[in-house]
This record gives structure tokens, sequence and C-alpha cells, in this order.
């Protein structure tokens, strides 16, 4: 580090020198503090400074208890705070953020300063050389040539804390020919024709049954029609909310998973303008997009029993329906006759750095919840927002709320906290009247949720309605009601269909169509999809949650991971974002289990293949096969055992008690449901939803399935 | 059941037995052998999510079976008898008391015309723990959820209600189950 051989010109002479102008210091490092650089107590030890034309010179003093300085050849507070002359505000290349990227000559004098002079000098372009004498004038240390680049929040977050931006792109499928198809499915059609549906598949060549409702199929179904191999119902209707949408795709679901007769049928729900399929594409069908999130999460829950497709206008879309659903293939849009399946990408580097107008009004839903408290925090702190307005269904009365004001009013921020509920859309328009005109809304933060977990075979409209209102409802009137820059907070579980998650995955792929809406119509506004954070509603998962997100390829976001992730997705163009904290591990060691949308992040499959089922079932027999008959119960055992205790997270299967009844040993509904699918897809059978009940113990269970493996 | 039914802590509203409104609900039985419901107690408690918890504690006395002879224990048929007695009973009090969605905003008229016909069990499950004697005994039904399904093109509306019971007698006999109870047609909902 040091190079005795490299010489800079002492700064020896009268303090400040002759010409130097004192440049304000006392809001430094609030100043910086915005911009992005956080310093402690004892690195602010920049005092005073003076500026000669692009010269600089500064006071650097040690924090009085920050000892040790004899210790060090140089104290790096004290060389720290050197470098804060080159971050002086009008040194500053606008708003970026500049990092110390090439050192050149740096040396080292005399040791164990406290107090230091700094003189700084340009050399060369986006390069100082820099000067630290002592009170006495004498040299401390040099630098020859300090290079800076400029780095923006982005590539801060991206390469430094962990987390990633993925975005949805929707890649082309193409699927076997229809000579190659082994049986010709049956197809039959149910409900309402809104798009036209049974016309293009009659086109496309498929004989179809027509139900006009569930009583008519079964009617149908009673007086022996053969039971349908495909059911197709359509769900746009222009005159449909998302929240009666929701429960007629709800009914449909449930309908398909209780009646045994349906047990071999795949029902097929067909939208139309309810996915970006394309790059700026409208998605005026909001109601279908909450749709596309409900059925995503009965995909995850129950595999192979359920479609998604979104087509266009164009006629000709049932040759793709058709082939596409045959091949297999779960999610699906079709433009101009091509097919095209959803996947999770990461997003390319961003451009344009944006920020927050810090003359206006901040306004955060769920304000005072965990989430809401961080980002505002962050607001004030790292972008210098100066007036917040947090809203909470309690408002004042929130517990911590009076502190949180208290801290951010420290911080130097105007706070309103506000009770209001959002999705009450007169409530909302008397809080957005209230704003001053002198401090116009410039940015609205929509962090409010709720969420109700269970199996999508227990949801009720109830349950589906308290979670849609405080998002959707609240969506939609800010929405309506701003112009301004609109940051909506959704989750990915609505892209990749969290198991349990039904009506929240619902919600928040109307959050997210409804930010496509509002860029197709021209206001500003982003969709995040957030991975879960750790301080959010993570806090209050159990072991079995965790293992199940982290089986998904996703690991929970830290409260700094967060907010870094926001500020990069901010900055960016595209409506829709997710950011999340991928767990490399997991993804590569779950492929076959991943979430659709996140497969391609895993090992890129082959272009066009149609998702797969994993082929462990045959290595389960073989392996069952090798071994001598004594031993294969007792292997079947501990296959079972190990099942359970991964779906609940544990690391070794012995936590597991093959006598106790799966309930004691802290199975619920969702994890049952868990367990049923692994086990399927390990062993090739198909089992009922009623397995773990007609088979109550990991002793029973494995019994009944080495006798079906036998 | 008898944890959750305990309203020791939080006494809530209750409503005694209302004895005309019950011989109007028992009314479709046949004959008066088969009224096994004495008395009911409605119970309306704060339950989770802000809803009401809605109950009744009720007694009953079956002195003949109404269609077979005397087994000397309370068998599963009774069980559903008595279940639907309670159940009737509980709905038409709620109507009438106006104390759970979407009852609250029936008439009695409404409820009769679909006591019979509109509603049905569609699932039934009952455990016997210890054996117990018919002849004077205890029972709870508990309202667990209720779920109002709006109508679309592919299913009618529908109100489907979950519930918990419980029979019991002084000398240990216990047993209980979970029903489940679709009402079909439900009078259509306010604006």
């Amino acid at each position: 580090m040091t190079d005795p051989a490299d010489h800079v010109p002492s700064a020896a002479g009268p303090w400040p020198p002759a010409g130097a102008v004192p440049v304000r210091t006392d809001d430094l490092y609030a100043l910086l503090d915005a911009r992005g650089y956080q310093y402690g107590s004892a690195f602010r030890g920049l005092r005073a400074a003076w500026r000669r034309g692009e010269e600089v010179f500064a006071d650097i003093a040690l924090d009085g208890a920050t000892g040790g300085a004899a210790s060090y050849l140089l104290h790096p507070a004290l060389f720290d705070g050197a470098l804060h002359g080159a971050l002086l505000p009008s040194e500053d290349r606008r708003d970026a953020l500049l990092l110390p990227f090439i050192w050149r000559g740096v040396r080292m004098r005399n040791s164990g300063a406290r107090d230091v002079r700094l003189h700084l000098a340009p050399n060369g372009d986006d390069a100082v050389s820099l000067t630290l004498t002592d009170t006495g004038g004498r040299e401390v240390a040099s630098v020859r040539s300090l290079a800076f680049r400029p780095v923006t929040a982005e590539q801060l977050d991206r390469e430094g804390l962990g987390g990633t931006l993925l975005r949805v792109t929707w890649n082309p499928v193409r699927v076997p020919s229809d000579d190659d198809a082994p049986v010709e499915a049956r197809w039959a059609f149910l409900g309402t024709d809104h798009l036209g549906v049974t016309g293009a598949l009659k086109a496309a060549g498929r004989q179809i049954g027509s139900y006009p409702s569930l009583r008519d199929l079964d009617a149908g179904l009673r007086a022996g029609d053969t039971v349908p191999d495909i059911v197709v119902v359509s769900c746009t209707d222009e005159s449909a909310e998302a929240r009666a949408a929701t429960q007629r795709a709800l009914v449909l679901v449930q309908e398909w998973l209780d009646d045994d007769r349906l047990g071999g049928a795949r029902l097929v729900f067909v939208t139309r303008g309810a996915a970006a399929a394309r790059t700026g594409e409208d998605v005026p069908d909001l109601a279908g997009a909450a749709v596309w999130g409900l059925v995503r999460a009965a995909q995850s829950e129950h595999p192979g029993r359920f479609h998604l497709v979104d087509v266009d206008d164009v006629e000709s879309f049932g040759g793709a329906l058709v082939s596409g659903v045959e091949a297999g293939e779960p999610q699906l849009a079709v433009r101009d006759g091509g097919l095209s399946r959803p996947r999770l990408v990461r997003c390319p580097p961003g451009t344009s750095a944006r920020r927050p107008d810090t003359g206006g009004t901040v306004l955060v839903t769920g304000g005072l919840g965990a989430l809401g408290a961080l980002v505002a925090r962050h607001l004030v702190r790292r972008h210098g927002v100066r007036r917040l307005m947090l809203l909470g269904r309690r408002g004042p009365a929130t517990p911590g709320a009076a502190e949180l004001a208290a801290e951010l009013t420290e911080l130097g921020a105007d706070v309103r906290v506000v009770a209001c509920d959002a999705a009450d859309r007169a409530a909302l328009e008397r809080v957005l009247a209230s704003v001053p005109d002198r401090h116009p809304l410039t940015t609205v933060v929509h962090a409010a949720g709720a969420v109700d977990d269970g199996t999508v075979a227990e949801l009720t409209p109830r349950k589906v309605e308290r979670v849609l209102r405080p998002k959707i409802n609240a969506a939609l009137n800010l929405h309506e009601l701003t112009r301004c820059d609109l940051i909506l907070f959704s989750s990915v579980s609505g892209l990749i269909g969290s198991a349990g998650q039904a009506a929240y995955a619902a919600a928040n792929t109307f959050l997210d169509a409804l930010a496509h809406r509002r860029r197709a119509v021209g206001l500003p506004g982003v969709s995040l999809a957030w991975g879960l954070w750790a301080d959010g509603m993570g806090a209050q998962l159990g072991t079995a949650d965790l293992a199940r997100m982290r089986r998904n390829g996703l690991a929970p976001i830290s409260a700094a991971q967060g907010l870094a992730l926001l500020d990069a997705a901010v900055s960016r163009t595209e409506p829709a974002l997710a950011p999340v904290r991928l767990d490399d591990a997991a993804l590569r060691d779950g492929a076959g289990f991943l979430p659709d949308l996140l497969r391609d992040l895993a090992a890129p499959a082959p272009a066009g293949t149609p998702a797969g089922r994993p082929a462990g079932a045959e290595a389960l027999r073989e392996r069952l096969a090798g071994l001598p008959a004594a031993e294969r119960d007792a292997a079947v055992l501990e296959f079972v055992r190990a099942e359970v205790a991964a779906v609940l997270g544990h690391r070794a299967s012995d936590t597991v008690d093959p006598g106790l009844e799966f309930r004691e040993i802290g199975l619920d509904s969702l994890t049952n449901l868990e367990l049923n699918r692994r086990l399927a897809t390990a062993t090739g059978l198909r089992l009922p939803a009623t397995l773990s009940f007609d088979y109550p113990s990991p002793a029973e269970l494995a019994g009944h399935l080495a006798r079906r493996l036998a | 059941m008898a944890e959750t039914m305990d309203r020791t802590a939080d006494p809530g509203l209750r409503y005694p037995t209302d004895e005309d409104l019950l011989a109007q609900v028992l009314r479709p039985y046949r004959a008066k052998n088969c009224e096994y419901l004495k008395s009911a107690v409605v119970g309306v408690d704060s339950g989770p999510d802000g809803q009401p918890g809605v109950g009744a504690a009720c007694t009953f006395r079956i002195p003949e079976s109404c269609y077979i002879d005397d087994t000397g224990h309370f068998n599963s048929v009774e069980f559903n008898i008595c279940y639907n007695q309670m159940f009737y009973y509980l709905i038409a009090k709620s109507v009438r008391e106006r104390v759970l969605e979407p009852f609250a905003r029936w008439t009695m008229d409404d409820f009769w015309a679909r006591q019979l016909g509109d509603i049905l069990i569609t699932d039934f499950r009952s455990t016997f723990r210890r054996p117990m004697g018919a002849r004077l005994f205890h029972g709870e039904i508990e309202v667990a959820d209720v779920a109002e399904w709006d109508g679309s093109d592919i299913r009618d509306a529908l109100v489907v209600i979950r519930t918990k019971c419980r029979y019991w007698d002084d000398r240990g006999g216990d047993s209980h189950g979970e029903v489940t109870v679709a009402i079909l047609n439900p009078p259509q909902s306010g604006p």
C-alpha cells in the first residue's frame, strides 16, 4: 500500500490557505445520508471545509469517544473522513453515488494523528489527489491519485446485498403437432361463453360438449355422459368485478376437487386481457388477473388439475389453446395464434436513477405496519422526504404509531398519522383533499394488506374478501383518485401461486395488472411483487412455512435488502417487477418442484419444451426392488418419515415419530396437501386427497404405500 | 367443543328458550314422539375476526325412539334428528333476533319457506366416545363458519354453514360431531 518512491507536495502554509472560501458542512452528513452514504457518529469526522476553485481543504477530527489513534498508522475513521471532502455537495456529479475505485501512490508518513488537514485537488477525469497533514503542517499521508466511479443504487443492491429484481417474460412454447398427440382428448365447455371459446374449439376440430352450469354437468354425468378430459370455462366478463370473478373461480376449483367423478378431468380457465403477454400490453381484465392468482395457487396445491390460458381477440386462438392444454402446459397466453408461457427472469441492469421529489407529500398506506414503517424511515433517511402521511385503519391508536411519528419527526420530517381505511373511497378522498397545495402528493406507496391463509379447498367468500378488500379496493381507489407515482406493494405469491395463499395470490395479481393498466393509461406507477420480508409477514412464519418458501427457491428478504431493492425497482421503467431474494442452492436442488415461473432461473430448460414431471418415481421403485423383501417396509417408512420431515422443515427424519398421528406431528391441512403431493410425485402413484386421513400415521401410511409399490 | 362453549369468561348475550318458536320449528315432525328438543338457550359471544360466535345450549328427551324399539343407547339416527332440531331452532332464532349474518337479513317467512326443502346436510361426521342413555341429555351446537356464496352462471347462490355439536348426559355419556349444512335458494341479499 505504501510507496516511498511517490511524492506528493505538502500542504504546509497558512490554514485555511489564502483564497479558500468556506463551505457549509453542518448538514453534510444529513445530505450524504439521504444520498445513500450512511456514516455512524465515529465516522462523521469532517468538521470544516473550504473550496478554492476545484481544490478542497478540510479539517478532519476523530470523534472524542473514538480512541486508539496511536495504535493505527492512520485511524480508519480519520482516513474515511478525508474522503468525504470529495463528496461535498457541489463537487457531486448530480446525485450519483461515488465509490473509491482505483488508488495509486498511497504513502503514510507520520502515525498517531487525531486531527488532520485535507488538501484535495483534481488529478485527471474523476480522480483526485489527497494530502493529509497534521495541525503542525507535517505530512501524515498522501494519495497521488484516487479515482471514483459512480455507482447506481441498483448496482449496490444487486451486487452488494443479495436481493434480485425479477420480471415476468413470456417465452414462446412449441408443442408437438396434432399428429403426435396420443389420443384426442374429450373437451367440454362449462358456463356462459363470453369469449367465443366453443366456436374457437370447434374451428380447431374439437367436438365439444356444453354445460351451462355445474348443475347441468352433474345431470349430464348422471345421465351417462362420458366424463370429459378437459373442461373449459370462460372467466372474462366485462361486467364482473374481481370479487365476483374470484368467487366464481373458487367455486369451480372447489367443485373440481370435491367431485370424485371429475378426478381425471382438467379444468381450463380462459381469460382475455388478463395478462400482459407482450411488452407494454394493457391488462383491461383486472378481475381475470385476480383469477390467475387464485388458480395459480390452486395449481400449486393440486398440480395437473387446472390450466390458465389468456387469449387475444384473434379468432384463431382455438388451435393454439387446444395444443397447449393437451400438451399439459399449465399457464399460457395465445397471441396471434402463437403460444407463450410466463417465466420470471433477472432484470437487465437499469439505467436512469429516479428519486422521489422531496418537495411534495408522500403517502403510505399500511404505513404503520412493519413494512410501511420500514419504508417510511427509508424515505426520510435515505431520500430526504420531508412530508409523510402514514395511513392505517387505526391511525394514531396503532401500537407504535406515536413512537414512529416521533422518530421520523426527529429525522426532520413533517409526519401525519391518519386513521383511514384506504379501501373506503369516501374516507380516502377526504384524506387526499387534506394534502396541502404547497406540497402536493408526489408518491403513494400502497403497502397495506392482510393475509388469511388456508388451502383453496378451505377458502370461503369471507376469507377471500378479508384479503381482497385492503389490497384491491384500496389500490383501485388510489389509482382512480391520484395521478402521482403509485407504488403498489404486491407479492410474488401471486406469480408463483403460493400454496395456501390463493386469496392473497389473487389480490396480488390484481395489483400487478392494475400497474399495467395505470401505465397503459399514461399514469406513473409500478407494482412490486415482493418475496417475503423477514420483518414483515415473515416474522410470523413457522418452520414449515419457511421450509416451503425455500423449496420454492426463495429466501426471506432482510430490511436492508428490501429497501435496496425498493430503490432499485422504482428507478426502472417496467410496470411490474418482482424484488426477491433467491436461494440458489434451493433453486438447484429443487428444480423438479419449483413453481413454474421460477423454473428457468434454476437450469434453463430447452426452449419450448412443455413442463414435465420429475422422474423420481422410477428411481424409488428401483431402489425398493433392489432391497431384500424384509427391508423394503423399513425403507418405505424411512422414505415417508423423510418426506414428512421435509414438509415440516425438520432437518432430520428421526424427529418424526412413526406411530404418532400426522396431526400430532404437526401437519395441518396445507402441509398434509404438500405431503400428499410429494409422495405422489416420488412414487408415481395417484393418491387421494384423503390419504393422510385414511392412513393417519407415518407407519400406517408407509404400510399402505409399500403394498401399492410392491 | 366443551371449551369453546364455556361461556363463563364472557357471558355475552343469552336468549332463553322461545317456546312458541320451538313449537313452530318442530311442527313438521310427524309425531309427538319425534320432538326431542325440549329447551334451547341461544348464546351470542364475540367470536374470532369480529364475527359473532353463535351457538345453542339444549336439552333433549327421548322417552321412546320414534323409529325403533328401545336400543338402550343414543344412536346415530337420533344424533342426526337431534342435530336437525337444534339447527332449525338456532337458525330460526338467529332470524328472529337478527344475530347472525346472513340470517339477520332474513324474514321469518324466508325461513319457514326454506326450512324443509332448501336446508340440506352436505357433510356429517359423528363420533360416539362413551354410550349415552337417551332419556334425558344435553346438547350443544356451535356455528364455526357461515359462507355466503353468490350466484353466478355456473351455480346458484348458496349459504354453507359449518357447525360443531356435542351431546352428553350426567352419567359420562359423550358423543360429538361436525356437520356442514347448505341452504339453497337464500333470499336475495340487500342492495
